[in-house]
């Protein structure tokens, strides 16, 4: 049976690299936006 | 790498799918992770329906009748977690992870073992989930999760061992949502077919690159809030703790942050299946298809910067409550203009009224009258008394029932002859389109009063001058219920047989959009695209 990375060969040029870095500077966003609520918005919501 | 794969090519392997579990437990196909993906959210659609069902025999009278409090209360909590995490954004994802890569000419999802994961991630959450609630019969284990589905400190600090098990399941459901995502916008932007540019995809493709970078930037946030909260219950922090200088206030920030944005990932996937049902039924092309795209993106933009409307009672200043209604308010404005496009598609078109367009017709309407309400909730002065009531649980139940489950119904049945080859039967879904709409109607419409009367949602018991709006509130709420038994038998009769659907079974399908699914076999073969597909 043929692998999904094969048939991306196949039907059109190898986009595998530009998937992974794709993915990685989604991760990283997603990552930094996570870590903030830790660093940041503490001090930053007063009640009014 | 790929110089090892060459030589490996062409060596007579079939290319069907593999025999047993290993085809589903392994898959990295995106029709058959499709699939599981709509399968587990059929399951949780019976869960959480069957949780509703409960609350709604619960309030058929005053009184205690037969849950606790403290249940009723983890009902109404896990209901809203199931309901938002394990049936509409499950579903949705399901419907990205079939059509997205046969629609943009892709051989599959850009990282087909990460959307494995991503899929079964989902079920052990569910555990976790199940667990949260089953752990309470446990002596010991502290109070049941009856916070709802916000987790509000302090209470959710005071709750028992459930509250951990259901911050844990929140991060697989996290984790889920972040990897799908980042699959589905990786594969948007970079796996499309030669010819098809960005401003030539169909419209629910754009609905899902919208959803799918708005779940990336909501979704560790409330990872982060929930850890936060972790924390403050086991590690003596004080985030949430006015006494150690936290503020419970933040979390609620945090909370909203994502819950609101959360709302338009639950309603993008929809408006992206109305961009192609009414087109299809209306047999024109869409109208304003480019505007259609620059009011999503107005939307994803606006939606993540206006969630502090959901908590004007908690004493903002003056300045912070102003902008987030002005700027709650202008959200009505892309919405609108969304509804004008497809009210504008169907005027003057040949228009059939199979069962997705019948779906489709009936959110224009609904969402639009949830849109009035949320217009009202938007205004500060008036917020302040709907705040906490049944107009409120109303307002959103318009919203999302219509707005996200519709449109998932109406992308059911659009595309079931595509999944399965068959056509469903007509008959059996106007039945179904009819009796859903009528019994949510019957179940949510009296909310309104109930609410603006003054009662306070949340609560098992209530005042006796309620008790009208309740029970016919019980009665649809039973009927929409069961009405489901009817879609579950649909389904497994179009999985099982019928008439043979042919590669394009609505005949206006493809009109406007350039969709690649309708150029392949109903069902598609196992790997959809060997070949380049050509856009003309």
């Amino acid at each position: 049976m043929k692998d999904n990375e094969q048939l991306d060969i196949e039907a059109k040029k190898d986009m595998s690299a530009a998937n992974i870095w794709t993915a990685i500077v989604l991760i990283t966003i997603a990552i930094i936006v996570g870590m903030m609520p830790f660093f940041y918005l503490k001090d930053m919501v007063v009640p009014g | 790498m790929s110089a090892v794969i060459h030589e490996a090519h062409d060596d007579g392997h079939h290319d069907g799918p593999p025999a047993g579990f290993k085809r589903w437990l392994y898959s990295t196909n995106h029709k058959d992770i499709g699939t599981m993906y709509l399968i587990f959210a059929l399951v949780m659609l019976f869960l959480g329906g069957a949780m509703a069902m409960l609350i709604r025999v619960e309030l058929f009278m005053p009184g205690l009748q037969i849950v606790e409090p403290d249940f009723y209360n983890n009902l109404v909590t896990d209901h809203a977690l199931i309901m938002v995490f394990g049936l509409v954004m499950p579903a949705a994802a399901g419907m990205a992870n079939w059509m997205i890569p046969m629609m943009i000419g892709a051989p599959d999802m850009a990282l087909p073992r990460m959307n494995n994961m991503s899929f079964w991630l989902l079920p052990a959450a569910a555990i976790l989930l199940v667990s949260s609630m089953a752990v309470q019969f446990i002596p010991g284990t502290g109070v049941p999760v009856n916070t709802g589905w916000t987790l509000y400190p302090p209470l959710s600090v005071q709750t028992g061992l459930g509250m951990d098990l259901l911050i844990f399941s929140v991060h697989l459901l996290g984790i889920s949502s972040i990897m799908a995502s980042i699959n589905i916008v990786t594969t948007i932007l970079n796996m499309r077919a030669p010819g098809m540019p960005l401003m030539k995809m169909p419209l629910f493709v754009w609905a899902w690159l919208f959803t799918g970078l708005l779940l990336i930037i909501i979704m560790p946030v409330l990872a982060g809030g929930v850890t936060m909260l972790l924390f403050d219950r086991h590690f003596g922090t004080s985030f949430f703790d006015a006494a150690g200088g936290g503020d419970p206030v933040l979390f609620q920030h945090l909370f909203w942050f994502f819950g609101h944005p959360e709302v338009y990932v639950l309603l993008l996937p929809s408006i992206g299946v109305l961009g192609l049902v009414i087109p299809t039924f209306s047999r024109k092309p869409l109208f304003g298809y480019k505007p259609l795209v620059f009011f999503m993106g107005f939307l994803f933009a606006l939606g993540l910067v206006v969630w502090a409307h959901h908590q004007y009672t908690i004493g903002m200043s003056l300045g912070a409550t102003t902008y987030f209604m002005i700027g709650t308010i202008l959200i009505s404005i892309p919405v609108g203009l969304m509804i004008f496009n497809f009210i504008f598609t169907m005027w003057r078109g040949s228009m059939t009224f199979e069962t997705p367009m019948l779906f489709a017709i009936a959110i224009i309407l609904m969402f639009s009258f949830a849109g009035v309400t949320g217009v009202m909730l938007a205004v500060v002065p008036a917020d302040l008394q709907y705040h906490d009531t049944y107009f409120v649980v109303a307002h959103f139940h318009y919203a999302l029932i219509p707005g996200a489950v519709f449109g998932l119904y109406a992308g059911v049945f659009y595309w079931l002859p595509k999944w399965t080859g068959h056509m469903y039967n007509e008959t059996h879904g106007k039945i179904f389109f009819w009796w859903t709409t009528l019994s949510f109607n019957l179940t949510f419409f009296p909310q309104h009063f109930s609410g603006l009367a003054g009662m306070p949602r949340r609560i098992v018991d209530y005042n006796i001058q309620y008790i009208e709006f309740n029970q016919i509130s019980s009665i649809g709420g039973i009927l929409f219920g069961l009405s489901h038994l009817l879609f579950l038998y649909i389904i497994i009769k179009t999985v099982k047989g019928g008439e043979k659907a042919t590669d394009k079974p609505w005949e206006g399908a493809q009109i406007g959009t350039p969709g690649l699914e309708w150029t392949l076999p109903s069902p598609p073969p196992f790997h959809s695209f060997t070949t380049p597909p050509q856009i003309k």
